[in-house]
């Protein structure tokens, strides 16, 4: 018992003392300590600020997005420097990170990559491209091949300008009506938009006042017009596959109401797709059913989506719907698919149409073994059933991605479908 | 036993890493090159020199039961108030030995002096002790270092040598490299010292902590064979 008291004694007396010894010495470094690493954190922004006397950290006193994690205001009032990081598709879980400088006037002085992940390398020229830059980042152009991580890239970027903005530590630029106009494209037709938030069509030439752009969605969903507003100025005018149309200003307001003349000139310039391709998408189709099943298209649907036709199909008593949509899959090539519903919104049909998985998607050993199993899960499900969740491929997230933007849209057209046709 | 031999033994004739082949795992992570080699070293023999003479001083004072913890204790104490005092005034050095250097702790160099010389002996032959197996320790990392920093990069210590640099055997930096190197090294002293060293008693289970525990009968007999 004795030894036993001995024991825990000694022991709690040499854990004192060593606690005792521990605690001076840090008192004696932990202030140098403190002052090495926050030499070398300035260290590495005076590299993108070479001029730079000293750094206040403004990042606690923020509120930040995700993607940027450091907000430095340099001491004599040169500008800024941010810690900046980017996630794309091909990150793999590792984001790109960069420190950026920006002077006092919003104008990027230096960009400094510090780590890059990404599968695809938009190489070392394409972030120099942003130096000179102020907030509308206007002379920035993508890079072919490597859309994903440069518009990741380029959205972080645009995210730290923000901050500053927001918090008034620098003007915001006043952008070009070309590149208010190239910003608010998407809106008007979200179904021909990538992953990326470009629209992916074709310019149509030809057109005169009040019409002054023109593109044909790739994937056959509609047409977006540049059209001459009045006292709206220049708006963006999207008509879908079924000729329905809707119109939203520069600054991103919907001003359909007050356009209704605009939408009937713009539907009119071109042929309607859905009735254009009405021939062929009607023998699809009715390839699906017996002799016998009534075909009948669908008129003046609403929505924006990739739907591109819509029928109701007369079985006998039975009424069922189909739906064909071209969502936007791998290499912003138009994946054509058809999905039937019966009368309670219930799949009764999913078919692709073209390739469901393209060549060179799969980057990985994970592969889509029977792709007729995969596409009889959907079949069966309703809305309220169904989640996006069920589409995933690994290694082909693209593809997964189209299918769920397929039995989005799909879903949305049958609620219109009903509304239209009872 | 007198004082210089003391000091001396763990030079050569006791050489903690090539004799004894005590604190092997640094010994192999911390010589890719000279500088961190002799980082590590110095390190460990301050703890090492620290550590003995607590112990020592401690050594009526702490009883048998609670005396591997206790020299725990004073052995983390100090690698910290070292890991602190290079994080402050070496920060390149501290990032350079990073986890190896928290790991002098559980170094059987320092753990096994302390069991076989310091809790038996005075405060001064404990000193003597430590400094003479901290600085055989420290120019074993380094000769090790040296030996696979010139063949594998052609440098010592960071200094270029011509003609060597060009013909740089880039796997003595590796993981492979370290065992060739250490294999090499422990074959050599054993040549030198003519199979005289070890002196097995000084590490058989009269010395080892674990003495207790195991099957002391068996292990003897190993060490036995093995110094034959």
């Amino acid at each position: 018992m004795k030894e036993n008291i001995k024991s825990v004694v000694v022991l709690t007396a040499i854990c004192l003392v060593v606690a005792v010894l521990l605690a001076y010495t840090n008192s004696i470094t932990a202030p140098i300590i403190a002052e090495n690493q926050a030499a070398a954190a300035n260290e590495s922004l005076t590299i993108v600020m070479p001029d730079a006397t000293g750094f206040e950290d403004l990042t606690p006193s923020l509120t930040l997005p995700e993607t940027v994690t450091g907000v430095y205001k340099e001491t004599s009032g040169l500008g800024f420097v941010m810690l900046v990081n980017a996630t794309s598709d091909y990150s793999g879980g590792n984001p790109m990170t960069f420190t950026v400088a920006i002077d006092a006037t919003g104008t990027i002085s230096a960009v400094e990559l510090t780590g890059y992940y990404d599968s695809k390398d938009f190489g070392p020229d394409y972030p120099q491209s942003y130096v000179g830059q102020n907030s509308t980042l206007a002379d920035i152009t993508l890079v072919a091949g490597c859309t994903y991580s440069s518009v990741a890239f380029k959205d972080s970027i645009t995210s730290a300008f923000n901050v500053l903005i927001e918090n008034n530590l620098v003007a915001e630029a006043q952008k070009s009506e070309e590149q208010l106009i190239s910003e608010a494209l998407p809106l008007a037709l979200s179904g021909c938009v990538n992953a990326t938030n470009i629209p992916i069509a074709d310019p149509i030439e030809g057109f005169s006042d009040p019409i002054t752009q023109a593109y044909k969605a790739k994937n056959n969903c509609g047409y977006i017009y540049v059209m001459n507003g009045g006292s709206y100025g220049s708006v963006i005018v999207g008509i879908n596959a079924f000729g329905v149309g809707r119109v939203y200003s520069l600054d991103g307001s919907d001003i359909t109401a007050d356009c209704a003349g605009l939408i009937e000139t713009a539907a009119a310039a071109n042929p309607v797709i859905a009735t254009a391709n009405l021939e062929a998408n009607t023998a699809t189709v009715a390839a699906c059913f017996e002799e016998g099943a009534v075909v009948t298209p669908v008129e003046n649907l609403g929505g924006f989506e990739d739907v591109t036709a819509a029928f109701t199909v007369t079985v006998g008593e039975e009424t069922q719907y189909a739906v064909i949509t071209q969502p936007l899959g791998y290499g912003d090539e138009a994946m054509k698919m058809l999905t039937i519903f019966n009368a309670n919104g219930e799949i009764v049909v999913y078919k692709t149409l073209t390739e469901l998985i393209l060549h060179g998607e799969y980057y990985s050993a994970h592969e889509l073994t029977d792709e007729g199993a995969y596409r009889a899960q959907f079949v069966g499900l309703s809305e309220s059933t169904y989640s996006d969740d069920m589409t995933l491929v690994a290694g082909a997230t693209m593809t997964a991605n189209a299918v769920a933007s397929n039995f989005n849209s799909a879903f949305e057209a049958f609620n219109l479908i009903k509304e239209v046709v009872g | 036993m007198k004082k210089c031999e003391i000091f001396s033994k763990g030079i050569i004739k006791e050489n903690p890493v090539l004799v004894l082949l005590l604190g092997t795992c640094p010994a192999l992570a911390t010589t890719t090159g000279v500088v961190s080699a002799l980082a590590m070293g110095i390190a460990a023999t301050a703890v090492l020199f620290c550590s003995n003479i607590v112990i020592s001083m401690l050594r009526k004072a702490v009883p048998d039961k609670v005396r591997i913890p206790c020299y725990i204790v004073v052995i983390a104490g100090f690698v910290s108030v070292v890991q602190m005092l290079m994080h402050a005034y070496f920060p390149d050095l501290y990032d350079m030995l990073g986890v190896y250097l928290a790991l002098i702790v559980v170094n059987c160099i320092i753990l096994g002096r302390a069991e076989m010389f310091a809790r038996k002996n005075g405060v001064i032959d404990s000193a003597l002790d430590g400094l003479g197996m901290g600085i055989g320790f420290t120019l074993a990392l380094v000769l090790m270092a040296s030996f696979r920093e010139v063949i594998g990069a052609g440098t010592w210590a960071g200094i270029e040598i011509p003609v060597i640099k060009d013909y740089a055997v880039s796997i003595m930096t590796a993981s492979p490299g370290g065992f060739l190197a250490f294999g090499c090294l422990v074959a050599l002293v054993a040549k030198i010292t003519s199979g005289k060293a070890p002196a097995k008693k000084s590490f058989s289970c009269e010395g080892c902590p674990n003495a207790a525990a195991c099957n002391k009968e068996s292990c003897e007999t190993d060490v036995k064979e093995e110094s034959k």
